[in-house]
This record gives C-alpha cells, sequence and structure tokens, in this order.
C-alpha cells in the first residue's frame, strides 16, 4: 500500500493548501499550485479539467472547517463582520488543523486571536463563544439529591463544581446577544452594552444561562474546579474571611443553577 | 429519516411518517449528555440507524479499532438495526481531511479495504453495510469500474451495502458513466437500505454532494429503476444544510412513497429468477 499512501500524502499537500482572499469576502483556488504528479493521475472528462476537480475538494476542505467555526464563534463573527472572519479563521486553521474531534478545533480561537487578532472586542468574544461551547458539550456529574446535602460532612460523597460550569471574566454583557444569533433573531449593528463583570455560563438540561457574579464567588468556583469544596471553603476563609458569610447564599444559588455535582456513593 | 439536532423538537413531536431514524454515529460518541438524552428519545419513538463518516476504509492509516469498538457499544446500546460508513479515506497521519475522499479503483485496493471492513465487522455485533462514494475525480490508474470496485470490497469483507442512490447519479454524470449499468450491477439482497439526498451543479457543470436541495427529478427516476430492480428496501433522505423544517422533509419521505409506488418492487429480480 504503499503506492497509495504516497497518492493520499499527494492529495493531502493539495487539498490543504490555503486558499486565497484577493478581496474581502471572496476565497479563491490559486491556480497552478497542485502536485503535477497528481493532476497527471486525474482524468479530465466533461470538460472539467483536473485542477477544477481538486479544486472541488480543496474548497470544501476549507469550507467545512471555517463553516464550522463560524458556528462555534457567532459572536466574532458579529464582531468582525463574516468577510473578515474568514480568513482569519484560515489564517488560524493553518495553524491548528483539523483534529480527530472537530468539537475542539476552536479550542485555541481565542487566546490565537488574542495574539494575531487587531480586535479585542473580538478575542472576548471568542472566549464567551468558547465558553459556552464547552458548557453545552461538557459530561455531568450527577446532581445532589436531598439525601446527598445530608452526607455531605460524612465524607462518603464530594460536591464539585460541574464540568459543564465555565467562569469567565468579560466587559460587555455578550449573552442576550448570542442567544439572539442562535434563535436567528435580528440582532443590533454594533457591540453589547459595557458590563464589567464575572460570569459563569452553566447548563440545566439542555439550557445555558450565563449569569454575572461577584468576582469572589469566581474566584471560589475556579478554586473549587482545582479542589474539593472544604479545601476550597478553607482557602477562601483564610484568604478572604468576609466572604464566608455569602457561602449559604452562594450554596443555594448553586444548586437552583445546578452548579453543584456529586462524587462518589 | 436522517435525523439532525436543528429537527430534534419537531421530530419527536411528531415522527409520524417516518419509519426509523439514522444518526451520523460521531456526533454521539462523546461524553456531553445532551447528545445522549436525545439520542435516547428517539431511540424510544422509533428504531436508530448507525451511520459513520470516519472509519477510513481506504486509508492506509491503522484502522481506529477503539472508535469502532465505541460505535459498537452506541449500536447495543440503542438497539441498532445496523451501522454503516463510507468507502473512502478521511485521514493520513495527524491530518484530518473530515471529507470522504476517493482512490483510484484497482484490485489491490479494493482487497485491500475488503480486509478492513471485514475487521470491522468482527467487531460489530450488527450488520455493518458499506456507502458508496460520490466523487469529483477519477483516475487514469483505475483498473475497475466503480461498481466493480465497490462489489469487490463488499464481496470480499462479506458485509452489507449501503446505496446511496444520489451518490451513484452525482458521479455518474461527474465521470461520464451510464448509473443504470452501476444498478445493473448491485446485489439486492446485500442492501441494507438507500440514501436519497439533493445536490448541488457548479457553474462549470461539476456536481457536489451537498445534501442542501431537494432531490432532483433525475435521481427520483433513478431511484424508481433501483425499486424496479431490487426492491422493496429502506429509504432514507439525508438533508444536511440549508435545512427545511421538519415538516418539509417528511415530505420528501413521502415523495419517496409516491415515487416508488408506481413501480412493482423487484420486479426486474423477479423476472430475472423466473427465466
Amino acid at each position: 500500500m504503499n503506492a497509495l499512501r504516497d497518492f493520499q500524502a499527494r492529495w493531502r499537500s493539495s487539498t490543504s493548501a490555503p486558499l486565497r482572499f484577493p478581496s474581502p469576502g471572496r476565497a479563491e483556488v490559486p491556480e497552478g499550485d497542485y502536485d503535477g504528479r497528481l493532476l497527471s493521475e486525474i482524468a479530465e472528462s466533461r470538460g472539467v479539467d483536473a485542477s477544477a476537480r481538486l479544486g472541488a475538494y480543496r474548497l470544501q476542505y476549507w469550507f467545512r472547517l471555517v463553516t464550522l467555526l463560524q458556528k462555534d464563534f457567532p459572536l466574532v463573527g458579529h464582531v468582525l463582520g463574516w468577510e473578515d472572519f474568514n480568513p482569519l479563521a484560515s489564517r488560524y486553521l493553518l495553524e491548528h488543523p483539523a483534529t480527530e474531534v472537530l468539537d475542539r478545533l476552536g479550542d485555541s480561537f481565542p487566546g490565537w486571536i488574542r495574539v494575531h487578532g487587531t480586535s479585542s472586542a473580538a478575542a472576548e468574544a471568542a472566549r464567551v463563544d468558547l465558553a459556552w461551547n464547552q458548557a453545552f458539550s461538557a459530561p455531568e456529574l450527577r446532581s445532589p439529591s436531598a439525601e446527598d446535602l445530608g452526607r455531605l460532612g460524612s465524607g462518603e460523597i464530594g460536591l464539585r463544581l460541574q464540568p459543564a460550569v465555565r467562569i469567565l471574566s468579560a466587559t460587555r454583557d455578550w449573552f442576550p446577544l448570542r442567544v439572539s444569533i442562535l434563535q436567528e433573531e435580528p440582532v443590533p449593528v454594533g457591540l453589547p452594552k459595557p458590563l464589567r463583570s464575572a460570569w459563569t455560563v452553566s447548563r440545566t438540561g439542555s439550557t445555558l444561562r450565563a449569569e454575572p457574579v461577584d468576582p469572589l464567588l469566581a474566584a471560589f468556583l475556579r478554586d473549587l474546579r482545582r479542589r474539593p469544596w472544604m479545601d476550597a471553603l478553607e482557602r477562601l476563609a483564610g484568604t478572604h474571611p468576609e466572604a464566608t458569610g455569602s457561602i449559604p447564599e452562594w450554596f443555594a444559588r448553586g444548586l437552583a443553577l445546578g452548579w453543584w455535582g456529586v462524587e462518589g456513593a | 429519516m436522517g435525523l439532525r439536532p436543528p429537527h430534534f423538537a419537531d421530530a419527536f413531536g411528531n415522527p409520524s411518517g417516518v419509519d426509523f431514524f439514522e444518526v451520523v454515529a460521531e456526533n454521539y460518541l462523546g461524553t456531553g449528555p445532551v447528545p445522549a438524552a436525545n439520542l435516547e428519545t428517539a431511540r424510544s419513538l422509533r428504531p436508530v440507524a448507525l451511520h459513520g463518516v470516519s472509519l477510513d476504509l481506504l486509508g492506509t492509516d491503522p484502522l481506529d479499532l477503539d472508535h469502532v469498538r465505541r460505535v459498537g457499544a452506541l449500536a447495543e446500546r440503542l438497539g441498532s438495526p445496523c451501522f454503516s460508513d463510507h468507502l473512502c479515506w478521511t485521514r493520513l497521519d495527524s491530518w484530518r481531511s473530515h471529507d470522504l475522499l476517493p482512490t483510484p479503483f484497482t484490485e489491490e485496493i479494493a482487497d485491500h479495504a475488503a480486509a478492513r471492513a471485514e475487521i470491522v465487522q468482527g467487531l460489530l455485533s450488527v450488520p455493518f453495510g458499506i456507502e458508496n462514494l460520490s466523487s469529483y475525480a477519477a483516475f487514469s490508474g483505475s483498473t475497475l469500474t466503480e461498481w466493480e470496485f465497490y462489489r469487490r470490497v463488499v464481496d470480499g469483507a462479506r458485509v452489507w451495502r449501503m446505496l446511496d442512490i444520489n451518490n451513484i447519479f452525482v458521479s455518474a454524470r461527474n465521470h461520464d458513466f451510464d448509473p443504470r449499468d452501476y444498478l445493473e450491477s448491485v446485489d439486492w439482497d446485500r442492501v441494507l437500505y438507500v440514501h436519497l439526498a439533493g445536490h448541488h451543479i457548479r457553474p462549470d457543470g461539476l456536481r457536489i454532494d451537498t445534501h442542501d436541495a431537494p432531490v432532483c427529478e433525475e435521481v427520483w427516476d433513478l431511484y424508481q429503476d433501483a425499486w424496479t430492480l431490487g426492491g422493496p428496501f429502506p429509504t432514507v433522505i439525508e438533508w444536511d444544510d440549508n435545512l427545511p423544517s421538519w415538516a418539509r422533509l417528511v415530505e420528501e419521505a413521502t415523495s419517496a412513497r409516491r415515487h416508488r409506488g408506481s413501480v412493482l418492487p423487484g420486479v426486474a429480480r423477479i423476472a430475472s429468477v423466473a427465466a
């Protein structure tokens, strides 16, 4: 199968080579940059030559991946406009080619935009988009029952932050805009209103919601991602004793929003 | 019916007019509970056939046996009637095409794919069907027709066909062969079910298998020919982009019933047996 593998290597290099963007919003397959041997192996018929046929695959390769990023990062598209988004996404994909799991294609996009993009709003929008996507696809721990809550101090079970809960800081209220885009409602032009805050994105059933939260609560939740509940409480009491009075309220809020999960029997 | 997430609510609310669902297996192999819950709902309403897009039968990387086992476990959990994937390659080393790619049609490559397909079937407890590809490039190094190649793989692996009528038509137009020659070559007893879908015609005439439009009249005609030759068989409507309403999809399924309604199933096969 060496000959087949060689053929596939020629195909890969030809069809994953980048497109050209001669003007905003217009993608083109550059002419004359295919592997000559591969071209000679492709039969011409019905007046469609080998370059055009390979070009169909090349367009599909890029179209599929860029479209996926469009779907996963609608806020970035809103901020930049698709004409600027598409070349930017293509540059990102050249550095971060598609992996086995397409769900993770955009994991590095926010950090990459922060370094390579020209808009700080787009970088923030990308972080919000990614948090939303991760909240949707994260696994789920069992929600605590009333009996579980009564056994919390026994050491038999551990309370954890649900993997779906994402914590981030943002300077604008992006979330209503994202919901409107997803629901294909008319959206206002421009950026959302400024609202500097820490935020949580969480999931209940298949419904996602975003909430502004106290920065101390956000820090506590981040700590819960790394350590058991009691350890995080101790650390909070040590660093911010004034916040411990808020714990019952935070706990109740988390119960209502499905933040808590149970590990153990 | 090919079931896609935007249609979950409508499909689950009113699945009438649909005999079974087909879902893309890769979308349900993750750990997220939302897709899993939707799949459970689908299963409670209709049988769910699993359809894959990443098996890489024509590939030269080692088969991903863990992927096959996970698909097999999902099929068992759902009680799926079958699993199918494409006669194509999808990856090379770390590169993933996320597309269904062709190779030349030779005996050597067909035997390579058959050996891989036999391994896949050996790991599954449900019938494994191979879907014929639509393609935009054909190769001067081919020594077999597409239908000879396809048959050699299916026969060699002793597996099943998941026959895509639209793919036959798209490839026939792109590579200038008679799609009826293809249909004549099919061993209909080995067909699990067939696919129907819409496609796009580029300005240069190349047909692209986009699944974003209604089934065209020429494909309906070919479907009737297939029914005459090999029916009855289950039929799945695929529609992946520019999704219409669920009700419109059900209309397409109804249209399939209407198109075959005037044709006796398998009359050509019966006639050949009688002769």
